[in-house]
């Protein structure tokens, strides 16, 4: 495999990661019914940690990929 | 088990979500520079997989399904020239190719090029040799499914050098329309429907030339399609060649014009012959013409082509 079809499904894996994991806590958040007192976001980091963790790593990597693509 | 298939039906619609954003932008990014290279470096390496020979693409750009590469060049794996294609273009069909796992079009087009059919101390052709399966003599392995189809390729203005033995002679703006295919394990195969072409000689007259054999067909597994194995003695600076080959499964054969060109008559035309393929065995006709070669005249009359 060449660096330019491994950077492209790296970019590709990591996009639809960030995409899904986005469109699934936006649905979320827009849908959430926190418990009195607490508030939406503090529920939905709650309750959706690691699919919050998924989609920031998942959005930093793409990032970085296209900046490691401009720079070389 | 209501909450778990829930969760089963969660993970499903996830599932899906993730394959179409990844189609998606699957898409998106062979528009960009990064796509393209990776389009080209995946084309190069699926054709270089299946032939001997070394593959080049240059300059490949992507509208819709359309793929226009400036060149795209093969040669042997020892560096030497075979074919040299230049602002090729095809509708690619994407689904066939991706069931296919290789290059299935509907459509594409070769503005012009040169191909060499040259032997180097006897044996097989430089281009039977890059176009064979790697690894092997050719022709051996078992077939398999087509991961290149190109039904309907035309080609407008083609250069083909001719060496073979102490044969050296060009045809120059080969043009028609054929199919192209390469089966798993198999030698690439090219089968004519219609080809023009003019044949001329660097010094502009051809003496004696003997045209010991000429095959359209790379198809060494298989019984050749068209085969002239005569002899010819023709004068005149330029000879254009005009034929059509119908679909097999009209039968209706083929058939052969010769023009010659500039106003030069044809001196002689001595012992020039047609081996027909099995699948064209009858209705074969030679005809012989003037004409303003090296324009290449539509066979059933002899007019110019537009």
């Amino acid at each position: 495999m060449t660096l330019a079809i491994g950077l492209f499904l790296a970019l590709t894996l990591c996009g639809a990661s960030a995409l899904t994991a986005g469109a699934v806590l936006v649905y979320r958040f827009a849908t959430l019914e926190p418990p009195p007192g607490d508030s939406t976001w503090s529920a939905l980091t709650r309750e959706h940690r690691p699919l919050l963790v998924t989609g920031a790593l998942a959005t930093l990597a793409y990032a970085a990929l296209w900046l490691a693509r401009w720079a070389t | 088990m209501r909450s778990a298939l829930r969760g089963l039906g969660g993970l499903a619609v996830l599932a899906l979500g993730w394959l179409a954003a990844a189609a998606g932008l699957a898409w998106l990014h062979l528009s960009t520079d990064l796509g393209r290279a990776a389009l080209r470096d995946a084309l190069v390496g699926s054709i270089e997989s299946q032939i001997a020979g070394r593959a080049e693409l240059e300059g490949l750009e992507r509208d819709g399904a359309t793929l226009r590469a400036d060149r795209f060049a093969v040669q042997t794996a020892s560096g030497e020239p075979v074919l040299d294609l230049r602002d090729v273009t095809m509708l690619l069909d994407a689904w066939r190719s991706l069931v296919a796992r290789g290059l299935v079009a509907t459509g594409a087009r070769v503005r012009s090029g040169e191909v060499y059919v040259v032997t180097r101390g006897g044996g097989r052709p430089l281009i039977e040799r890059a176009f064979s399966p790697p690894g092997s003599g050719g022709g051996s392995a078992e077939p398999g499914g087509r991961v290149l189809d190109l039904p309907d390729i035309a080609f407008e203005s083609v250069d083909l050098r001719l060496a073979i033995g102490s044969t050296d002679m060009r045809l120059r703006g080969v043009g028609g329309r054929a199919h192209i295919w390469l089966e798993r394990g198999s030698d690439t195969q090219l089968r004519f429907r219609s080809v023009s072409a003019s044949l001329s000689a660097e010094r502009g007259l051809i003496p004696d030339a003997e045209l010991s054999r000429l095959t359209l067909t790379i198809d060494p597994a298989r019984t050749v399609l068209v085969d002239f194995a005569g002899r010819a003695q023709v004068s005149g600076r330029d000879v254009t060649l005009a034929g059509s080959a119908p679909r097999r499964d009209t039968g209706t054969g083929v058939r052969l014009c010769i023009w010659t060109g500039g106003g030069a008559p044809l001196a002689s035309l001595l012992g020039i012959g047609a081996e027909i393929g099995t699948s064209f065995t009858s209705g074969v006709s030679l005809d012989v013409r003037h004409s303003e070669a090296p324009r290449p005249p539509t066979c059933g009359t002899g007019s110019e082509a537009s």
